[in-house]
Parts: C-alpha cells; sequence; structure tokens
C-alpha cells in the first residue's frame, strides 16, 4: 500500500460518516425577487416556458397546463399564495417539475433559476430561529450563501398548502 | 406469495388464477341452471373439480397459502361429488358460489399485499363446507349388470368406475363402440365422435384395444352408457364408420384388482395425483396405490399421449398476455406519431405554396397521405386488442343476481343478449360495479316478492333483462326490469322534504325530471334501508362513475310495469375523435359522440326566456349555453346582428347548442388526465395536446350539457349541500 493512503482514506471516512458535514445539493430560485430553495432530488427537468393553456374553474394556484412530451402538466404559480409580488414573465422564467405524488408530476412557475447550492444541515439555520414561529411546516430552514437569504423549502408540506 | 418469482410472474399466475376461476363460475351458473330442470350434469361437475384442482396447482406453486387452503378443501368436496358420495343441494351449489367470492377476494388481496394473515371469513367458510359437504348415503342397487373384461374393469378410474356403475343404477346400457382412428387425426376424430355421441349417452372411457389396424392407426374401445337402441347409435356413427355392440349381460365381476395400467383420457392423470381426503368409504374392489406407483403412473399417463400433449402446446404458443399498460404505452406512441403527422401537414402545406416546389410537395403529399393511412390502422389494430367481450362482466353479475335473489326470497331470471358486444377491457373493469349495483336495486326496489306479483296478475318470477349492443362508436347497455317502477310521487316528496326542491319548483318538473331525482344523492324512497341496496350505495354513485367514463345513464320508468335503465359508453376511451372549436381565445375539444350538428343561427330568431336564451331552429326551440358564461370567463365581443356559430351537443336526453366563435375542424385526440390539484376539476375529460405545442382542454359535454341543462339548478344547489 503507497504510503499516506491509510491516513487520507480514514479522513474521508471520517467526513463522510458526520452527517452534518454531508453536503446535499439544492436547487435555488427566485419567486419574485425572493430566493428559494428545493433539495435537488425532490426535482426534475427545468422547461422554458411553453404554451399555456389556462384552465377555467380552476384555484388560483394554478397557472394553465402546458404539454412536454406527450404528458400534460399542471404549472403552479405558488407566488400569490406566498404573498409575493408576481412580475410579468421574462425570458429567464422556468418550470420546475416536481413530483406530486407517487406517479404524478406538477411544475412549479419560478422566475429565474439561480444555482444550485451545496449544503450540509449546519449551513441551513432552523425555521423558527430564522422566521420565528409564523414559518409553515413548508420551511425546512433558511441558509446565508453570498449575502443572500435563502428559504430551503420542504417539498410535500409545501405543495400541500397548494392543494385547496 | 413467492417474492422470488417477481412481478411478472407473479401477474402471469394472477391472471391465469382469474381465467380459471371465471371458467369456473361459468360452469357452476350452469349446473344451476340445469340441475333446476334436470339430473345433476356429470361432465359439468367433473370440469368443476377439474377447474379446482388446477387451482390447487397453480395456487401452491406461488405459495398462496389461504388460496391453496381453499383449492384443497373444495377439491375433496367435489371429488366425492363426482363420485356419487355427496348428493349435490342448493345448500352445497351455495356454498360452491360462496367459494367463487372468496376466490376473487383472496386474489385481489394478495395483487395488492401478498400478506397471508389469517382470514376468518375463509375459515367460517370451510367449516361450513365441511358440515354440508359431508358424505351423504348414497344407494346402490348393484342389480343385473354387465360382464365387463376384467382388464378393462382394471382401467378405469374410481370416477369412471363410479359413473359406470351410476349409469348402470339408472337402467342405462352399456355399449362397446370400436372405431379406427388415424394418428396424424386423432384429436380431431375423438373430439367429433364426442360430439356425435353426446346426445345420444355419456362415454364413460375410451381405451386402445391393442389391436392396430395399420402403421399409421390406432383401433379404440369407447364405452358409452345410453337409453338408445343399438341402432340408433350404428345410425348416428354411419358417417365415422365404427362397430356399435351392447355388452354381454351377467353379473358383475366383483374382484377386479387394479394396476397401474395407463389410460389415455387425462383423467388418469387428474386422479392419480391428488391426495384424496375424506372418509374412504369407496367400493371394496379398489386398491390403495402406493405413492411410487402413483408416481409411476403419472408418469406414464404423461408420456403416453404424445399427439395430444403436441396439440395442446400449439394452441398455448398462439397467446400471450400483455399488461394493459403496456398497450397503453403503444398508443401514447401513436399519440406521439400523430402529433409529428399534424406538424409534417404544416410543413406540406407551406411547401405547397412555394411554386418553384410543386412536384417535392405533390411527392411529400402523398407519402404523408401513405404515414396518416398506416398510422389510423395501427390505431385500430390496438385498439382491438384491448377489446373484450362485456360477457365477461355480465357472467359475474349472473352471480351477483343469483346471490342477491336468494338472499332476498325473490325468484328472478335474468335475461343476457349481446354478450358478444365488445368494449374497451377498462371500460369493462369499470362497469361491473356500477352495473351490479343496477341489478341489486333492482332486485330489492323493483321486483315485488313473488306473492304481491301474483296479486297483480304478473308471474311469480321476475325477469331482469340485461341487453348490449354497439350503436356506432357507443356501447349501449341496459337493465330492464318488469318489477314495481320508481314512485315518482315518494320521491318528489322526499327532495321536497330534504330541502332540495320547494313545492313550486317541484310542481314545475316534468315526468322525466321528477323521476331523474332518483340520481340525486340521499334521497330513497325506502323508509327501511333495503337489504341489499341499504349497503350505501346509491344511483347517485352508480351515475358518477359511469360519468368518469365518459358515459351517460338514462331512467325510464312506469310504475307497476318496471324501470329501464340505459347506459351510454364510448367503446373505447384511449383515443376519440372530437370537434375541435374556438371560443374567445381558447381551443376546446368537443367529442364527437356528443355532438350532433353545426349550425348558423340567426340573432333574429333567438328570444330570452328566464334568463336563458332560446333559439328557434327548424320550428323547435333549442336552448343556447355560452361557455364563456359556464366558464365565467371575460365576454367576447361579438357582432351582435351577424349570425351566431350553434355546435348542438346532446347526451341523455339532454340538449343543447354552444355558441362558439368558430369550428377549427375534426381531430382524433387522445385524451390525457389532468393532474395535481386539476384532478377531478368539473367540466373537463381532459387535454390533448394539438401538435403545435399548445393543448387543448377536453369538454366533458354530458356534466356541461347537464348544468346548462339544469332549470331548477338543482344539481348546483345538491353540490353546494354536499360541499
Amino acid at each position: 500500500m503507497p504510503d499516506g493512503l491509510a491516513p487520507r482514506a480514514a479522513s474521508l471516512w471520517r467526513i463522510r460518516g458526520r452527517d452534518t458535514d454531508t453536503r446535499v445539493e439544492y436547487l435555488g430560485f427566485c419567486l419574485g425577487e425572493d430566493r428559494y430553495a428545493l433539495a435537488v432530488d425532490r426535482t426534475g427537468e427545468i422547461l422554458r416556458i411553453p404554451p399555456m393553456t389556462r384552465v377555467p374553474r380552476s384555484s388560483d394556484v394554478v397557472m394553465g397546463i402546458v404539454g412536454v412530451r406527450g404528458r400534460v402538466l399542471t404549472v403552479l404559480d405558488v407566488r400569490a399564495r406566498l404573498g409575493l409580488p408576481t412580475p410579468a414573465p421574462t425570458r429567464h422564467a422556468r418550470i420546475v417539475v416536481v413530483p406530486w405524488s407517487e406517479n404524478e408530476s406538477v411544475g412549479l412557475y419560478v422566475d429565474r433559476v439561480v444555482q444550485v447550492y451545496r449544503m450540509t444541515a449546519a449551513e441551513i439555520e432552523s425555521a423558527a430561529a430564522g422566521l420565528g414561529r409564523n414559518a409553515g411546516d413548508h420551511v425546512m430552514g433558511i441558509a446565508r450563501v453570498d449575502g443572500h437569504l435563502i428559504v430551503v423549502l420542504r417539498l410535500e408540506p409545501f405543495l400541500a398548502l397548494m392543494g385547496t | 406469495m413467492s417474492h422470488e418469482l417477481g412481478d411478472k410472474g407473479r401477474e402471469d399466475f394472477l391472471s391465469e388464477a382469474q381465467e380459471v376461476i371465471d371458467r369456473l363460475s361459468r360452469d357452476l351458473l350452469l349446473l344451476d341452471a340445469t340441475t333446476r330442470v334436470g339430473p345433476v350434469d356429470a361432465d359439468l361437475v367433473n370440469s368443476v373439480f377439474r377447474g379446482v384442482h388446477t387451482l390447487k396447482g397453480l395456487c401452491g406453486m406461488f405459495n398462496a397459502t389461504h388460496l391453496t387452503a381453499l383449492s384443497h378443501e373444495l377439491e375433496n368436496t367435489l371429488d366425492e361429488l363426482r363420485l356419487g358420495k355427496t348428493n349435490l343441494t342448493p345448500e352445497l351449489l351455495d356454498q360452491l358460489f360462496r367459494a367463487i367470492e372468496i376466490y376473487n377476494r383472496l386474489l385481489a388481496v394478495s395483487r395488492t399485499m401478498g400478506a397471508d394473515e389469517p382470514d376468518e371469513e375463509l375459515e367460517a367458510f370451510l367449516r361450513d363446507l365441511r358440515r354440508i359437504g359431508g358424505p351423504a348415503s348414497v344407494s346402490s342397487s348393484g342389480g343385473t349388470v354387465y360382464d365387463l373384461d376384467a382388464n378393462l374393469l382394471a382401467v378405469l378410474t374410481e370416477y369412471e368406475e363410479h359413473r359406470l356403475r351410476s349409469s348402470v343404477d339408472s337402467g342405462l346400457r352399456l355399449y362397446r363402440i370400436r372405431v379406427a382412428f388415424q394418428l396424424v387425426t386423432i384429436d380431431e376424430q375423438l373430439e367429433a365422435i364426442k360430439g356425435q355421441l353426446k346426445p345420444y349417452g355419456e362415454i364413460l372411457t375410451y381405451l386402445p384395444t391393442g389391436g392396430a389396424v395399420s402403421a399409421d392407426s390406432i383401433e379404440l374401445e369407447i364405452l358409452l352408457a345410453s337409453g338408445f337402441e343399438v341402432e340408433k347409435l350404428q345410425q348416428a356413427l354411419s358417417s365415422v364408420g365404427g362397430t356399435v355392440e351392447e355388452m354381454p349381460k351377467i353379473r358383475v365381476a366383483s374382484g377386479a384388482s387394479p394396476t397401474g395400467s395407463p389410460s389415455l383420457d387425462s383423467q388418469a392423470l387428474a386422479d392419480a395425483v391428488p391426495s384424496r381426503g375424506g372418509p374412504s368409504v369407496s367400493l371394496p374392489t379398489r386398491m390403495t396405490l402406493s405413492p411410487q406407483e402413483k408416481i409411476l403412473k403419472t408418469v406414464y399417463s404423461v408420456a403416453k399421449p404424445e399427439i395430444r400433449a403436441e396439440a395442446t402446446l400449439r394452441s398455448v404458443a398462439q397467446t400471450v398476455r400483455v399488461d394493459i399498460a403496456r398497450l397503453d404505452q403503444l398508443m401514447n406512441l401513436v399519440g406521439e406519431l400523430a402529433i409529428v403527422r399534424g406538424g409534417l401537414e404544416r410543413v406540406v402545406e407551406q411547401i405547397r405554396s412555394e411554386p418553384s416546389l410543386r412536384s417535392l410537395a405533390r411527392d411529400l403529399g402523398r407519402l404523408h397521405h401513405g404515414f396518416e393511412r398506416h398510422l389510423a390502422s395501427m390505431q385500430a389494430a390496438i385498439l382491438e386488442v384491448r377489446m373484450v367481450p362485456l360477457g365477461q362482466v355480465f357472467e359475474k353479475l349472473a352471480r351477483v343476481a343469483r346471490q342477491a335473489s336468494r338472499e332476498v326470497h325473490k325468484e328472478v331470471n335474468l335475461v343476457i343478449t349481446g354478450a358478444e358486444t365488445e368494449v374497451d377491457k377498462l371500460i369493462g373493469e369499470e362497469l361491473s360495479d356500477p352495473l351490479m349495483h343496477i341489478i341489486r336495486n333492482a332486485l330489492d326496489h323493483g321486483i315485488e316478492d313473488g306473492d304481491a306479483r301474483e296479486r297483480v296478475g304478473k308471474p311469480r318470477t321476475g325477469t331482469i333483462a340485461l341487453n348490449a349492443y354497439a350503436k356506432g362508436n357507443q356501447v349501449v347497455v341496459e337493465v330492464e326490469d318488469d318489477g314495481a317502477g320508481i314512485d315518482a310521487d315518494e320521491l318528489v316528496r322526499s327532495a321536497v322534504g330534504h330541502g332540495l326542491l320547494t313545492a313550486e319548483e317541484a310542481n314545475e318538473l316534468t315526468d322525466r325530471d321528477r323521476v331523474e331525482l332518483v340520481f340525486l344523492p340521499g334521497l330513497s324512497t325506502r323508509s327501511e334501508p333495503g337489504r341489499l341496496s341499504g349497503r350505501g350505495v346509491g344511483m347517485d354513485v352508480v351515475k358518477t362513475n359511469i360519468g368518469r367514463l365518459g358515459g351517460v345513464v338514462d331512467v325510464q320508468s312506469e310504475k307497476g310495469i318496471g324501470t329501464k335503465l340505459t347506459i351510454t359508453l364510448p367503446i373505447t376511451l384511449a383515443m376519440i375523435s372530437a370537434l375541435m372549436v374556438r371560443v374567445g381565445e381558447a381551443i376546446y375539444a368537443m367529442p364527437l359522440s356528443s355532438v350532433q350538428e353545426a349550425l348558423l343561427v340567426d340573432p333574429s330568431s333567438v328570444r330570452e326566456v328566464e334568463g336563458r336564451e332560446i333559439a328557434t331552429v327548424r320550428g323547435k326551440s333549442l336552448p343556447l349555453c355560452r361557455l364563456e358564461m359556464l366558464f365565467e370567463l371575460e365576454k367576447t365581443e361579438r357582432d351582435p346582428s351577424g349570425r351566431m356559430l350553434v355546435v348542438v351537443a346532446t347526451a341523455a336526453s339532454n340538449k343543447s347548442g354552444f355558441v362558439v366563435d368558430d369550428i377549427v375542424g375534426r381531430q382524433d385526440i387522445v385524451i390525457k388526465a389532468l393532474t395535481g390539484p386539476l384532478r377531478g376539476i368539473g367540466g373537463f375529460a381532459g387535454a390533448t395536446e394539438l401538435g403545435d405545442q399548445r393543448v387543448a382542454l377536453v369538454l366533458d359535454m354530458p356534466m356541461l350539457l347537464e348544468e346548462a341543462m339544469s332549470t331548477t339548478n338543482i344539481s348546483k344547489r345538491v353540490a353546494r349541500l354536499h360541499a
């Protein structure tokens, strides 16, 4: 065995073994001007905005439906529901595909996809500490990266907000 | 359930088991029908026994312990039944039908989880079965019988011997028929002879005589029990040219010791494998085979009839079982191709407008046309594969009707026509529950009890007719009973009582409207809950479920005469023809199954009555409906003097004209379900891709018509009540 390999392996093992040090990838995006993030393993494709068809009688979070390679995807605009401004779409607007149920997906309308953040659990403050008690179940916590405040979301409770 | 076999193996097992159970159910229904009018059909009993035996083998292989236990006990009972040790009583028949229900339930359970927890219903059933299916004393006269060749007697199975004795006991004659068979065609020949002899008696067994006529032929001796004279039989067999003689009559040889000789009958196989439980009161001369002998016998029986085995293998290889989801995949691919075709068509149009490319445009146009044609045939072929005869559903219903009629102590005949009518497999599946509720309703509320029927001069036995037929792109299923009919007055009273209608509104209802109140949730004309339909499923659920399939239910009823429910369904869900219309900015698809015609209506022929627009078309009034109002969209500016484009749509007995801005064209569309929070949104059947990346909503015409037509707004009020 070459010299120095064993200690390197040991330190690697130590890093992996400590959970708070494990870096998880989060997809960062803007809703209005605010930054949000979802764990990357919970997100699917990111689409440019195709022609959208409005659906009469649907709830206010439903922006419309779009056709994506043989599927019809329901697009949700969650901004108004979160009390955020709803600027007109720019060329940066995207749809982030996320699972709605075991075999259904929906699209989240976002004003811009920012970047993928690699964060450890230690870098995400608990929601209660950051936002006080009013933070809903859908907020996992708050992170600070490069001077930006990022709200890290839990997908299922977040979507549950939109179901009604 | 065994896990090593994987999902595919499990699916195969489930579908095979389901097939066997369906066949069992059919046989039992037949058995039930025939034993009412005549003696027990031994062939049928035997067929039921074989079915259960097959199931036992299947379930054992897949470690389905409950199913195996059930099959094992049933097999024992059926074995005694076919050997004449038990009689087929109505109670036993009930138990056999009950077993089918349990089979179906257990199968459904193993489909979802496969856990084998103790099953109380099964335990109770097995106890009942043992109590009812116990051995009965069966008399045997043993009078004058025939002198049977000891060798012959030796190779008879216990079952065959039983049939032989009971035939002789009931005074039938025994005939020996010798026929030479060509080895190559022995299967067909044998089937033909069986068919010819069936009306004359029962074939007890057939054995090779050993006297070969030539190298490629074999002589068989057929043992037939028959009430006919020898001349008659000779006549019947004249085309085959066999010799018929009656067995010489002497007292039966009582010392026949069975050896492990093979018989050509596949029955030998079935007999050799099962371990016979129950009391062994069989014929005293019968020796029990040692395990080794059993195996020998089995192996020998399997090895011997080579021709037969080959024929069976061939027939199996001609069919494959396909998961319906794979057909959906294929259909989706066809849908994608249809979109590609649409794009191609646009390109062809563009090239056509370019003068320098005219000949290229012609060639491309021709290719496009060919593509379109083949695509259409491919679509039709896939749809065809998905089709199943409605008979599969109707058989289940016959079982339900039989059981339900016994529960409510009403005699009823279920008359089925059009069982061969085909529908998409999914529609067939989804249809069975609504139909079951309708039939239970008919039995519970419709058909009167025997005495009441006699008082009004109807036959004691009620009739429920189940008719199916194809009508264009739709299938119609009618359920008609000759019972008491729906009491519309009582329905109206109940609706007023529940606050769904005011007394004035009730007075304005037409007769049809009054009967249709039966579809409102929570309305029951019965003060006491019915024994069957009181189980909580009303006609409103039936209507909703059928609506989900894109179908409509219509009810007609006359007090004292009977009730008729008419269900109209699309033949297939996968792809439909639709009229694409534009209203304002939006394009909508209207399924053609609901569209009658498109008209230009002069605004001067439109009057407003109670806030509704009514047009006069060809001397009749046509209520108009504006989608932008139903959908609460902004009003589109129209030239008020210009003629209006109106699409006339019908569903059930609703008819209305939808005002549209433009008709884009006719198109075959694949309906995609709306997902996420849009699932189940009212008024839309789904969405479809238009080919230029856009999607259009598919309108749920029956529901929109209903909304447009609801003069008294009952359904809206009900919806609010239940919200």
